[in-house]
């Protein structure tokens, strides 16, 4: 218990957005991406956080549990002249809506700066107490 | 005789408290996109009196006053995490605690004055 473990809180917190962010670049890098390794177009990826012990303290803090595939059927396009359209001339691009990814990056910024700011507040506490020893 | 005046004994666990609601608090801001997760919160009241009646406050388990508060306005993942409430809310902890601090922090320099040899 004690000031150090919010700061151990609110870092697992900032990790975790990180990653979130960091999936949402992978997202939107691959909005046309047509041909994945994985066969077939790129599917968007989704962050799925879980509550996690932080040391022994009593706040939970937070981790990446999986990252998961977006199952949503890929857009059809009809462009003929691309070498991977099918037979009928459709060509099968990513179901990644940019603008959905826009909001979740501002989400996920925004929640980044939240926990930035209890970092400040614990950070501010934690001086005063030290100052007691003055 | 005791060296710390019975008001100090329950600013220390005062103090003990709102560093384990921190905690908690702090928590709650990490987990604001954790499917599932529900608002942790500590009854000041009830906590403060729980560590001072165990005497001493320093071995009293923090754990045991916590407590889940059952929302209404839980979303579609289950999340029931207003942010800005809770930075409110956290602010207003570490103003409290740092409050109490000073206050604390004056009366045991009183006591040292007072135990000074001159």
């Amino acid at each position: 218990m004690g000031l150090d473990s919010i700061i151990g809180i609110a870092n697992s917190a900032l990790g975790a957005q990180s990653q979130r962010i960091t999936l949402i670049a992978q997202n939107l890098a691959n909005v046309d991406s047509i041909n994945s390794p994985d066969g077939g177009p790129y599917q968007r990826r989704i962050p799925v956080f879980e509550p996690a012990q932080v040391g022994n303290s009593d706040g939970l803090g937070v981790k990446l549990a999986e990252v998961v595939t977006d199952q949503t059927p890929p857009r059809a396009v009809y462009d003929p002249s691309n070498p991977f359209a099918d037979e009928s001339g459709v060509v099968k691009e990513p179901a990644v809506n940019p603008v959905y990814e826009m909001v979740d990056m501002m989400q996920a910024s925004r929640s980044y700066q939240a926990n930035l700011s209890v970092v400040q507040t614990a950070n501010a506490a934690a001086l005063k107490t030290i100052d007691l020893l003055k | 005789m005791e060296i710390l005046q019975p008001e100090q004994q329950v600013m220390a666990a005062a103090l003990q408290v709102r560093a384990a609601r921190a905690e908690l608090l702090a928590g709650n801001v990490a987990n604001a996109d954790t499917p599932g997760y529900l608002a942790r919160d500590i009854k000041f009241d009830a906590a403060l009196k729980q560590v001072v009646e165990n005497g001493d406050g320093a071995q009293s388990d923090t754990s045991s006053f916590e407590t889940t508060l059952a929302r209404e306005n839980v979303g579609i993942d289950r999340n029931d995490i207003d942010v800005n409430e809770q930075l409110a809310k956290s602010y207003e902890n570490s103003l409290s605690y740092v409050a109490t601090l000073k206050l604390y922090g004056d009366s045991i320099g009183r006591l040292k004055s007072a135990t000074a040899s001159s």
